[in-house]
């Protein structure tokens, strides 16, 4: 103890020293420390975002030098009608897609919150296709759902009921989408797991002591205790949803069409396939602006209904 | 009376208990089946694979083969494993040394720099694939594996975050003790705070595997040659390439999956961990 006291005098003698208090040459050491994530910020981050809201006023094929449109870009966008077509078809994955992996998840998460034998090994089950690759686990699909060969539209005609087209029928297409996502719920289904397990097991004990039934149980205890899992799966939901491509990119193929494509593949389009890199730009802050304000609607509007336990 | 009502309830108890199982079972073959389906796919004849049937003998291991020379198999496995593993080392490193700073230094722009990195942890991957391209042609870097592996030595926001409420956990005592001992800050990291989260960076080498070992959108954007492609990549471009062949097509799938699935067996406790860590407990 009295080395180290010791020490520290030395410590100190030699940064007086060097005139630097402990004080400033620990927060010089803090920025040496965090310099690469500065440095990182600065150069992907901040330089790409500045230079693709410059771009996004221009017209650029990213060969020839960008000229200056203003807001044409923009304008064009409002015109444009495959731009609100896929607007549309993102919404539809999303208004669709979320809620059902929101509801099915919980009831997955219930089911597998009983304390019965196996039940870790259908958790597993249950969550192994989140972990498998999107390229790979989108043409398993593509062939499940094959309208002549696929073993999905088999079974269906052995229970008697003609299969529809899926991919290849424009009013299902949207729906094998959707169906494929939800082959991704073991995700939620943790999360609210997570939720489950984190309730007090003494407030479904005093409620049956009060004569409470099942139904009471969830509807009075489960549901408002899990809201603030329902309301991240909500805001993650929402947010991955709007960025769909990949799955819609491998199982459509060069087949995307007005009723599939969603805007990041319009965007995606618009960059690789046309070379015009101003435009697609513009699409980025569109979709940035829509991602930035449906969330903070949502962080409103928790206020009305996600329930946080006050003494935490 | 008493003894017809226990039975009643017990009969109760065991009639859910069966209906919980077959809904189980059920969930589980819309899990497990479409990969069951792909792999008695990959093992078919091509001329017998419209017939459905789980299990044909005899097993044409050769679709295998097939699959992996139709596509330039191990020049796209090596890129992958370039990608993979340089983005875990720069992410164990300096995430958890920025981590550390944030964590344990203090410094007077730490408050405002720290929602600086919240505020990156918000912006949606998507929007940041036009710009980041950008900025990768400006460099030259197109069609070189540098913007799919470079990003990671300057740490990520989400990894910073996590390992600083780790290190926040660990007692302060311990950095004093240390630097009594006249150990210097990076020791102080290196000695004594990387060995004592050793369960997050494993949290985080797995997740880490598994999204770039996954990522599909980055490749596309930023490879163009197939002998820079990673095997995500291959695979998408496979079916592009020639009329479906779905058996090779399946067999190349299934290859694909293995290394996801086996560190998935392997690594399931560090899966359950990480939900508990994302801050949705705690």
């Amino acid at each position: 103890m009295k080395m180290g006291l010791e020490k520290i005098g030395l410590e100190l003698a030699t940064s007086t020293h060097k005139g630097l208090s402990q004080k400033q040459r620990e927060s010089m050491f803090f920025l040496i420390i965090v310099s690469p994530w500065i440095l990182g910020f600065l150069l992907f981050t901040l330089f790409p975002i500045v230079s693709s809201l410059l771009a996004s006023f221009t017209s650029w094929d990213i060969i020839t030098p960008p000229e200056f449109i203003g807001v044409g870009n923009y304008i064009q966008m409002i015109k444009d009608s495959q731009v609100w077509q896929s607007l549309m078809n993102t919404l539809y994955y999303t208004a669709i897609g979320v809620p059902a992996t929101i509801i099915f998840g919980l009831f997955i998460a219930i089911l597998v919150s009983q304390r019965i034998k196996g039940i870790y090994m259908f958790r597993s089950f249950y969550y192994l296709p989140c972990v498998l690759s999107g390229v790979a686990t989108a043409f398993v699909w593509k062939w499940l759902l094959h309208p002549m060969f696929g073993p999905v539209n088999y079974y269906l005609f052995l229970l008697g009921v003609d299969g529809p087209g899926w991919l290849a029928d424009p009013l299902w297409s949207k729906r094998s989408i959707v169906l494929y996502r939800m082959w991704f719920i073991g995700g939620t289904m943790m999360i609210f797991l997570a939720g489950l397990n984190a309730i007090p097991r003494e407030y479904y004990e005093a409620a049956e002591i009060d004569g409470a039934s099942k139904k009471q149980c969830f509807w009075r205890i489960t549901l408002p205790l899990l809201t603030p899992s329902i309301f991240f799966c909500l805001i993650t939901g929402i947010i991955a949803s709007l960025q769909i491509f990949g799955e819609v990119y491998i199982m459509m193929g060069s087949s995307a069409d007005e009723y599939t494509r969603p805007f990041l593949h319009y965007l995606w389009m618009q960059a690789f396939t046309f070379q015009r890199m101003g435009y697609a730009s513009a699409l980025t802050w569109v979709l940035f602006i829509i991602i930035f304000v449906v969330t903070l609607i949502q962080l409103i509007m928790q206020k009305r209904w996600v329930y946080y336990e006050v003494d935490k | 009376m008493k003894q017809s009502l226990q039975r009643m309830a017990r009969d109760i108890r065991i009639s859910k208990k069966v209906l919980s199982y077959f809904v189980l079972i059920l969930l589980a073959f819309f899990f497990l089946g479409p990969l069951l389906w792909m792999f008695s796919t990959s093992l078919k004849d091509r001329t017998s694979l419209f017939n459905i049937e789980w299990f044909s003998l005899p097993w044409h291991w050769e679709n295998y083969t097939y699959a992996l020379t139709m596509i330039p198999f191990w020049n796209q496995l090596k890129n992958t494993l370039i990608v993979v593993v340089l983005n875990i080392i720069g992410q164990l490193l300096v995430s958890s040394l920025v981590a550390y700073g944030f964590a344990r230094l203090e410094s007077p722009v730490k408050k405002p720099m720290f929602i600086l990195v919240l505020a990156t942890m918000m912006i949606p991957s998507a929007t940041m694939v036009i710009p980041s391209y950008i900025l990768f042609k400006h460099l030259g870097w197109i069609d070189t594996l540098l913007p799919l592996t470079v990003p990671a030595f300057f740490g990520h926001a989400y990894n910073i975050f996590l390992l600083k409420i780790f290190y926040q956990k660990i007692p302060f005592e311990y950095d004093e003790a240390a630097r009594l001992d006249g150990a210097g800050y990076l020791r102080i990291w290196w000695q004594l705070l990387l060995p004592l989260t050793k369960p997050v960076l494993a949290t985080i080498a797995v997740f880490t595997f598994q999204n770039n070992w996954n990522d599909f959108f980055g490749p596309l954007i930023y490879l163009q040659s197939v002998e820079n492609f990673t095997l995500q990549l291959g695979l998408a471009s496979f079916s592009g390439m020639y009329r479906v062949d779905w058996t090779s097509l399946m067999a190349a799938a299934t290859v694909i999956m293995i290394p996801c699935a086996f560190v998935f067996v392997v690594a399931q406790k560090y899966f359950a961990q990480s939900l508990s860590i994302t801050g949705l407990k705690e």
